[in-house]
């Protein structure tokens, strides 16, 4: 059985990180649908631009799941 | 297997003036040259222009297509047509009158717009009871104000009292005229401004009214109506007439458009090409396997020298591959094309795109929808790579719903025939992180093998050296981790030198990067486990309405359609993105060199 401290922290883990990812993509996402309006070759570009902090979420959930199973 | 695009030869051609119209026929007959435009690099050379008449066909093209726009924007004529035998000289006076006619509507538009203002003032009028237009004037020692106010009665009240006005307005209406004393202009001005009061222009009024031969309001209001109408019935008329006209042509005037484009693109294609006083010189690029045909149908001209030689770093990109990897360039078309010789990753895209997509939906039931949706929409215009792509990921997913034991999130084919599970994803999660990291180490590596490869073919022995670099520092990691901690620390040494010498600081600074890169492939896990476990709880809340009676089968039966509905959308965009960007940025980033110009040869469509 997992503590509850350690459900809250495995919690936190991953939504303060989800939060941060949604809040540098809103920035980027903006930025990229911008210069796609005027030059739809920026897709590629801004789709990874976009995505980049997606992987903040995934070290949060490493994170929680080695509190999960610690 | 095609690991580069295709070879290009340079092509430099030097012929007579007499032969630029001929010439332009043949190679746009033959579409196998893409065009380098002359860039007057030699000081007695020129650039040549356009064939004759270029403006004409120009100007032509543009009035067509600026008139089927027009048409399609307004009905409901669709763009598919059969392609027919048009004369462009006999045809093009009958569009001509078409455009005339969409002119001709044009200034009716404006027309009713003048006429719908001058209808509304006669109305206003009449609502503050105006009979005549003699209320007006003109008068001697009077000024006359048609106006409107938002507080209308006030403003009357005050210009009757204080200014000794005649007032016409209405309960009804914010409108109002007022004739009022030249003395007592300044405070009727002062007033006016203070309430907001926006006044008419008469003069303009008065003379729209003039055309209706009329001082009687009534009788104005009936005149515009019946000009109105008489309009709007000719403008339905001239519509209708050329909504007729383009159903009925359609074949013809469309096959007109693409005559008048290859038209245009000919004579315009003068522009690139250099020029002296009799000489014209044509460059481009032409892929390798059709040079000797190009050749060949060239050399047949008169005074001509060809000159063959082998393409620069600048060639345009020629991506030639089988029928089977042909639909993922598309996934490059959205990034950007590989420059010239340098490695061009589609073929080995078409085996790991589906199989990533595969890991992380990975269920049977999935599958098969994903499969089926591909099927339905393979013969849909514009997105048959993308479904082609989707029938391959919907088979990989129903391969991992096997290995996984999944279908629809549960482990029994309508709790009827149970699955053999392999390897449970939900509950070994330890191991299937293992597993995700192991395909992310792969599926990198595999980027450094085709970046050594990239700088060997160009004799870059430094970068190849990176290349091999870079896997031997992940090798070093290995060995440290099984106790080897000597050769794993001199293994980490000579790597760190090796990618410091190679690509200086920058490689240093990524080195962290690259934990990065590989724990990324953690989201094939954290995708696939956030649709397991939203199909589970579908299965969950459904089975205990079911359990309910009669109205909770039926409930039940729509949360199930709705619930893998929505798991399913959510199921095919969000893998996709997700193996998109570990395609772009995990992947591509070890090795690909992007920027290339599409080779687009000169002719025909």
């Amino acid at each position: 059985m997992v503590e509850p401290i350690s459900a809250i922290a495995a919690a936190l883990a991953v939504g303060i990180c989800a939060v941060g990812a949604g809040y540098a993509e809103a920035k980027i996402g903006v930025a990229a649908v911008g210069a796609m309006s005027e030059n739809e070759k920026f897709f590629g570009k801004g789709l990874i631009l976009t995505v980049l902090p997606e992987t903040l979420v995934i070290f949060g959930l490493i994170i929680s799941i080695m509190i999960l199973n610690a | 297997m095609n690991l580069y695009p295709a070879k290009m030869n340079k092509i430099e051609i030097f012929t007579n003036k007499k032969n630029k119209k001929k010439i332009i026929e043949l190679l746009y007959s033959l579409k196998m040259l893409h065009l380098k435009k002359y860039k007057r690099e030699i000081d007695f050379v020129d650039l040549s222009t356009p064939l004759d008449s270029a403006e004409t066909s120009t100007v032509r093209y543009l009035k067509l297509t600026s008139a089927i726009n027009n048409v399609l924007e307004k009905s409901k004529i669709k763009e598919n047509y059969e392609t027919v035998p048009v004369n462009t000289q006999a045809y093009f006076p009958l569009i001509e009158d078409q455009i005339e006619n969409m002119k001709k509507i044009e200034k009716i538009k404006e027309k009713l717009i003048d006429l719908n203002n001058a209808l509304n003032q006669a109305e206003a009028l009449k609502k503050i009871n105006v009979r005549k237009t003699n209320v007006f004037g003109p008068f001697k020692n009077c000024n006359v104000v048609f106006a409107s106010s938002p507080d209308a009665d006030v403003v009357c009240k005050k210009l009757y009292e204080e200014c000794s006005a005649i007032v016409y307005s209405s309960k009804k209406s914010k409108c109002f005229i007022a004739v009022y004393p030249l003395n007592f202009q300044k405070q009727a001005e002062e007033l006016l401004s203070k309430h907001n009061a926006k006044e008419r222009n008469l003069q303009t009024m008065l003379e729209n009214f003039s055309s209706a031969r009329t001082n009687n309001i009534c009788r104005i209001i009936d005149y515009f109506k019946k000009q109105k109408r008489g309009l709007e019935k000719k403008r339905a008329k001239l519509k209708q007439a050329g909504f007729d006209f383009f159903s009925k042509n359609k074949n013809k005037i469309f096959s007109l458009r693409e005559l008048l484009k290859q038209e245009v693109e000919k004579k315009q294609s003068g522009l690139y090409f250099g020029e002296t006083r009799n000489t014209i010189y044509i460059s481009g690029w032409v892929p390798s396997e059709k040079i000797k045909l190009l050749e060949a149908k060239i050399s047949t001209f008169r005074d001509i020298y060809i000159e063959v030689k082998r393409a620069e770093e600048n060639a345009p990109v020629y991506l030639k591959h089988d029928k089977a990897v042909k639909d993922y360039d598309f996934l490059l078309g959205f990034y950007e094309l590989p420059k010239f010789n340098t490695i061009d990753p589609t073929a080995i895209m078409a085996f790991t795109f589906p199989f990533l997509f595969g890991m992380m939906l990975g269920d049977i039931g999935y599958g098969i929808i994903v499969t089926s949706i591909a099927l339905m929409i393979m013969k849909m215009k514009g997105a048959e790579s993308l479904s082609k792509i989707f029938f391959m990921c919907g088979l990989s997913t129903i391969a991992f719903g096997f290995i996984f034991g999944e279908f629809f999130g549960a482990e029994s084919i309508f709790g009827l025939m149970p699955l053999h599970v392999f390897f449970h994803r939900v509950h070994e999660i330890n191991t299937l992180m293992l597993l995700c990291i192991g395909t992310g180490v792969v599926h990198i590596n595999l980027g450094f093998v085709l970046s050594g490869i990239n700088h060997l073919k160009h004799k870059n022995y430094m970068h190849f050296a990176g290349a091999v670099a870079w896997i031997m520092l992940q090798l070093s990691v290995a060995l440290i981790y099984f106790k080897q901690i000597y050769a794993g620390a001199i293994l980490a040494l000579i790597s760190i030198v090796l990618i410091y010498k190679a690509e200086s600081i920058s490689g240093l600074i990524e080195i962290p990067g690259l934990l990065g890169n590989i724990l990324s492939y953690m989201r094939l896990m954290a995708v696939g486990l956030a649709s397991v476990y939203l199909a589970v709880l579908v299965n969950e809340q459904a089975l205990n309405l079911i359990s309910t009676g009669l109205m909770g089968m039926i409930a039940g039966g729509l949360l199930l359609f709705a619930g893998h509905g929505f798991n399913i959308a959510l199921g095919m965009l969000s893998p996709f993105i997700h193996t998109l960007r570990l395609h772009y940025v995990e992947f591509f980033t070890k090795f690909y060199d992007g920027g290339g110009e599409k080779y687009n040869p000169f002719g025909k469509g």
